[in-house]
Formats: structure tokens, C-alpha cells, sequence
């Protein structure tokens, strides 16, 4: 076992160990003030009274989806730096969150949402994938990390303008709200339902993700390099856009735009794990799970009359995280 | 000597002053060109002033989601309320919400337009208030009386005691938010003879209650939020699975929000869809 290897092992378990524990706090964690052991302790009979429905229909789908979202933040961030080796690609940035965000607007602005459920997180995958192709046609193969920033800001503000336009012709204030609220990021309150119906399309994205890390490594290489060892870049390239568009696209669709996970998380793991991709891609899947449990469960904690909102938490602390980016990355050009 | 003449004149002077006060303030016209650019005082002056004096209402009172009165307001102009619009309308009374943007009130009034602005209410007592504030600034005071006593009526038919351990009830809209002390919607409640559910927490204004807490609390009616048939975001919230399994559907009761958004005579009709939905409840 190389030594590479030996540290990726290592951290992965640390990090398998906080996404368990993050878990069970998620669980333990809300306003009724009950803990994971008051649900332990519930017998056979008492399946159907307040304690249970606590857990098993508010806070255990909303601990699923925590961790779902997580994961698949970390995972598009780290396959999408892998690919355009490029530090600063993430969902938030490239513009792939907030066009997911555009079309889940429409889909339930339109009232289709309610007829046919299925729609909102196909609408998130739609608006995810047209991102991604987006970026590719503007930025082209060999982009620099710059020209592809460039894109994605565009791409994102493209799709920020359209969801204005859509509050602006509003038909009346509830609804603007409504919208303003979902897009802050949260994922408090959501039923099972909306999580069986988002999970699949997740899980399908995080294996065609996962199975890139042979790829991702060659590329490191360079794109002939790793032509020359029999990967069809164009096939990586398929598989890397409907793995992201899949799981950040339906994650999106029920949760709104969380942003910088994918950036901070591959960014923080990368020293523990060294320069291959493909330890990093499993490694940031979990880191981005324990990222936003934690970040979900803090949002509890803090003591505000109204609850924060996750989306906010973590541009709060993503933000900052991305101006040192550049400040190094400016210091290393 | 000398002074005589000055004391009559002051004397005089005064007197007329006087006497002529009074025919002056009479004198002075009671506005009858009448604009208004919020849904609230929109509500008001549709129920106090002749149709003929309404030059214009913001265009939310023409919304059925938004607005009560949204099919009495054929043939009256809507407005989106800009400065522009109303300097051609040439009104002699602009009313406005304590909170309509104060731009274009500052504008208003510097233009020479008198604007008349109108507080929020924050219980059933302030809608009154209110109705005799429009009335009285747009001359209609009898008017005003007619309404206020057809709403006493009202009160009367629908007022009941409230037990120390008296039925819960809360509010929910979307976002989680609910209505605490202070608020238009607890003191119907409180009227009706319910415990607010807030007044666990000891809240004042609208507070944030999560699905948990209600769940937990189970409060014997849950007012929701309900502003448009066709589904929305709010929709699903309260569709949750544990809110359906935690209270049975008799004891949620859907509460149009056009009806106690403002304080207006339709507010009322809140308060019979709680008692009927209560009474249908306890069937």
C-alpha cells in the first residue's frame, strides 16, 4: 500500500465516522427538544405518536437529504476540477446550481410542479445539463481556468436575471416570497416523498461520477496522454455532465442553491489525499456530506427568532473561502 | 381715550374670528376626487366612498388572489401608484399605507397633493379605527357609522368567552411563519375564544414556527395560509406527511390571506370561517 493510499484510507474513515455522527446529531437536533434516545427508546406500539412522527417524517428525511445534497455537491465539485483542471470550478460557480434553480422556479411557478412531481427534479437535471453544454460550447476544450470562470459567471448571471424576471412579473407578493425563500437553500421541512422521488436521480449521478476516477487521473496526464491510454475524452466528457447535471441538478430541484460546497470541499480534502483525482472524487463525496450536516446542524443551533438558512450559511462562509482561492491563485501565476 | 377704540377693535376682530372659524373649516370641501395606492385603503374606500368619487386603486384590488373586493372593481381604473399616474388623475385626496413607499408620498405632498396615510392594523379594535379615519378624512362619517355598526353585529354574533383551558389554534403561511401578539390574526383568535398557540412562546409579531414544534404541540385548529387555487411552494409545506398524520384534516382550515392581509369589513368573513370550520370540526 502506497502511502497515497494509506492517507486516503485514513481519511476516508475519519470522514465516514463524522457523516455518521453528523447523522445521528441531525437526528438528535430541532425545536421539540427531543434527542436520538427518546426515539431509541420508543416501543412497537408507540410507532404512530408525536416523537415518532418527529423523527421519522421531519427530521429523518431532512438528515437523508443533508446528506444526499452534501454528496453530491462534493462529488460534482470534485469530478468538475478533476475534468477542467481548474481549481475554481464548482456547480456554484460554473452556473450549473443557479440555471437548476431557473428551471425548478418555472416548473412550480407554472403550477406543473403539483400535477406531475416528477417534473421538478427532471426540470433542476434540464437546467443543470443546458448549464454544463452552455459552458462547454462558450469556453471551448482547452479553456483557460480564467475563460471558464468567465463562462460560468455568465451563466449564472444569465439564469439570476431570468429568475428575476420571473419575480418581477410575479402575479402577487405571496408568491415572490415563496420564490426568494426556496432559492436561499434549505433543506428543512421536506417530506419523504420529495426525497424518494430526488434520490434515484442523485444515486444514478453520484455512480457515473464515482466511475470517472480512472479517467480523471490519466487526464492529469494531459488530454493526448490520456487519449493515448484509451479514454475517449468525449465519452468522459458525456459522463461528466449528466453525472453532475443528475446529481446536482435533482439536489437543486429540492433543495435550492447551496453554493461552495464543491469548491471548498475538494480544495480542504486535496492535501490529505494528494493530487489524484480519483481518491479525491470518493473522498469529497463524503466531506461534502459532513459539510452540510454540520452546516444544517448549525443553522439549528444558532440562536436566530428565525431559523438561517443553509444556502446562506454556506455562502457565508464560502465566499470568503473563494477570494483566498484567487488571492493564491494569483500568487502562484 | 386712545385705547378704546383698539380694545373694540380687538374686540371685534376677535369676535369675527370666531364667528367666521367655523364657517370656514365647514366651508373648506370634503375631498371628492379620491385615488388610492394600497390594497388596504384600496379595501376601505371601496366600502366608504361613493363609486363616482373613485378616480383609481392600485392594481392589487383588482387581483382575486390578493383582494376581497376583486369583482366589485369593474369599470374603476387600476393603478400601479407611480406619481406619474396620479398627476394626471389630479385627486384631492391620495390614500396610502403607513408603508407605501415614502418617495412617492414625499413627492406627493411636495406636488401639493394631500395624502392621507392610514397605520396597519394590529387587532380587530384598529380596523375600526381605520374606517373612521377614511371616512372622516373623505367626509363619509355616516357612511362610516352604517359599516361600523353592521361589523358590531357581527362581533356580537361571534364573540365567545375564552377558557383558561380553552381550544389552541394557530396560524400557519408559508416560510413557517406565524402570527404572535400584536397581530391582526391573534386577536381574532383570542376573540373566538382560543388559546393562540404563540402564546407558549411568549412572542410578539410574527415568529417562525416550525413544523416540528406543531407537530409536537398539535394544536386543536391550524388556520393555513391559502392565497391561490393554483398549487405553490406554501402548498406542499402544508401537505407535509407529518402534519397530516399529527392533525386530522377537519382541524385544518384553510383562511383565504386576501381576507385578514388588511383590516376591511372582509376580515370578517374570517372570522365565520373559523367558527363554521370549528363547528364542522367538532361534528
Amino acid at each position: 500500500m502506497s502511502k497515497n493510499e494509506y492517507c486516503f484510507l485514513k481519511t476516508q474513515s475519519v470522514l465516514g465516522v463524522l457523516v455518521f455522527v453528523f447523522f445521528l446529531l441531525s437526528l438528535s437536533l430541532g425545536p421539540s427538544n427531543l434527542t436520538i434516545l427518546d426515539f431509541w427508546s420508543l416501543g412497537e406500539t408507540e410507532k404512530n405518536n408525536t416523537s415518532w412522527l418527529i423523527f421519522f417524517e421531519i427530521r429523518l428525511p431532512r438528515a437523508i437529504l443533508g446528506l444526499a445534497v452534501g454528496l453530491s455537491l462534493g462529488l460534482a465539485g470534485a469530478a468538475l476540477q478533476g475534468y477542467l483542471r481548474n481549481p475554481l470550478a464548482e456547480p456554484g460557480i460554473i452556473g450549473v446550481s443557479t440555471s437548476a434553480s431557473l428551471f425548478t422556479v418555472i416548473i412550480f411557478y407554472s403550477g406543473l410542479g403539483a400535477g406531475f412531481a416528477l417534473l421538478m427534479p427532471l426540470a433542476g437535471i434540464l437546467g443543470a445539463t443546458s448549464a454544463v453544454l452552455v459552458l462547454q460550447s462558450l469556453a471551448g476544450r482547452k479553456a483557460s481556468t480564467l475563460t471558464v470562470v468567465l463562462a460560468g459567471v455568465a451563466i449564472s448571471s444569465f439564469s439570476g436575471a431570468l429568475i428575476s424576471l420571473a419575480l418581477n412579473f410575479s402575479p402577487n407578493p405571496f408568491a415572490t416570497y415563496e420564490i426568494v425563500f426556496w432559492l436561499l437553500g434549505s433543506v428543512a421541512d421536506r417530506g419523504h416523498d420529495q426525497v424518494a422521488i430526488a434520490l434515484p436521480f442523485m444515486a444514478v449521478g453520484w455512480a457515473l461520477l464515482l466511475c470517472l476516477g480512472n479517467p480523471l487521473d490519466a487526464l492529469t496526464l494531459g488530454e493526448e496522454e490520456a487519449t493515448s491510454l484509451g479514454y475517449k475524452l468525449s465519452r468522459v466528457r458525456t459522463q461528466l455532465i449528466f453525472g453532475t447535471a443528475l446529481a446536482v441538478g435533482s439536489a437543486t430541484s429540492i433543495a435550492g442553491t447551496i453554493g461552495f460546497v464543491g469548491l471548498v470541499v475538494p480544495h480542504l480534502l486535496r492535501p490529505f489525499v494528494g493530487n489524484r483525482p480519483k481518491l479525491l472524487l470518493s473522498t469529497s463525496a463524503l466531506g461534502g456530506a459532513a459539510l452540510v450536516l454540520a452546516a444544517d446542524i448549525a443553522v439549528r443551533l444558532l440562536p436566530f427568532k428565525q431559523e438561517l438558512k443553509l444556502g446562506v450559511l454556506t455562502a457565508l462562509i464560502g465566499a470568503p473561502f473563494f477570494l483566498l482561492l484567487i488571492i493564491k491563485h494569483r500568487r502562484s501565476v | 381715550m386712545d385705547s378704546r377704540p383698539t380694545i373694540t377693535f380687538g374686540v371685534i376682530f376677535i369676535a369675527i374670528s370666531i364667528i367666521s372659524a367655523p364657517p370656514s373649516i365647514a366651508l373648506e370641501a370634503k375631498p371628492k376626487r379620491l385615488v388610492s395606492i394600497n390594497l388596504c385603503t384600496d379595501q376601505l374606500l371601496l366600502t366608504l366612498a361613493p363609486r363616482s368619487q373613485i378616480l383609481a386603486l392600485s392594481h392589487l384590488i383588482g387581483d382575486s388572489n390578493s383582494s376581497p373586493y376583486s369583482d366589485r372593481v369593474k369599470g374603476i381604473p387600476l393603478i400601479q401608484g407611480t406619481v406619474e399616474e396620479i398627476l394626471t388623475l389630479d385627486p384631492d385626496l391620495v390614500l396610502a399605507s403607513d408603508h407605501s413607499n415614502p418617495q412617492t408620498i414625499n413627492l406627493l405632498r411636495r406636488l401639493g397633493f394631500k395624502v392621507q396615510t392610514v397605520p396597519p392594523v394590529n387587532g380587530l379594535r384598529d380596523i375600526e379605527t381605520n374606517i373612521d379615519m377614511v371616512a372622516d378624512a373623505i367626509g363619509q362619517t355616516t357612511r362610516g357609522d352604517q359599516v361600523k355598526d353592521r361589523i358590531r353585529a357581527l362581533l356580537t354574533k361571534y364573540k365567545r368567552q375564552k377558557e383558561a383551558n380553552g381550544p389552541v389554534a394557530a396560524t400557519i403561511w408559508a416560510n413557517n411563519l406565524s402570527a404572535g401578539k400584536g397581530t391582526l390574526q391573534h386577536s381574532i383568535i383570542s376573540f373566538l375564544g382560543f388559546q393562540n398557540l404563540s402564546e407558549n412562546f411568549n412572542v410578539t409579531g410574527l415568529y417562525s414556527l416550525p413544523l416540528e414544534v406543531l407537530v409536537q404541540k398539535k394544536p386543536d385548529l391550524l388556520l393555513v395560509s391559502h392565497y391561490t387555487d393554483a398549487p405553490s411552494l406554501s402548498n406542499a409545506i402544508f401537505s407535509h406527511p407529518a402534519l397530516k398524520k399529527a392533525l386530522s384534516a377537519e382541524k385544518i382550515i384553510k383562511i383565504p390571506d386576501k381576507l385578514w392581509l388588511c383590516g376591511s369589513p372582509a376580515t370578517y368573513d374570517a372570522l365565520e370561517l373559523i367558527v363554521k370550520g370549528w363547528r364542522g370540526g367538532k361534528r
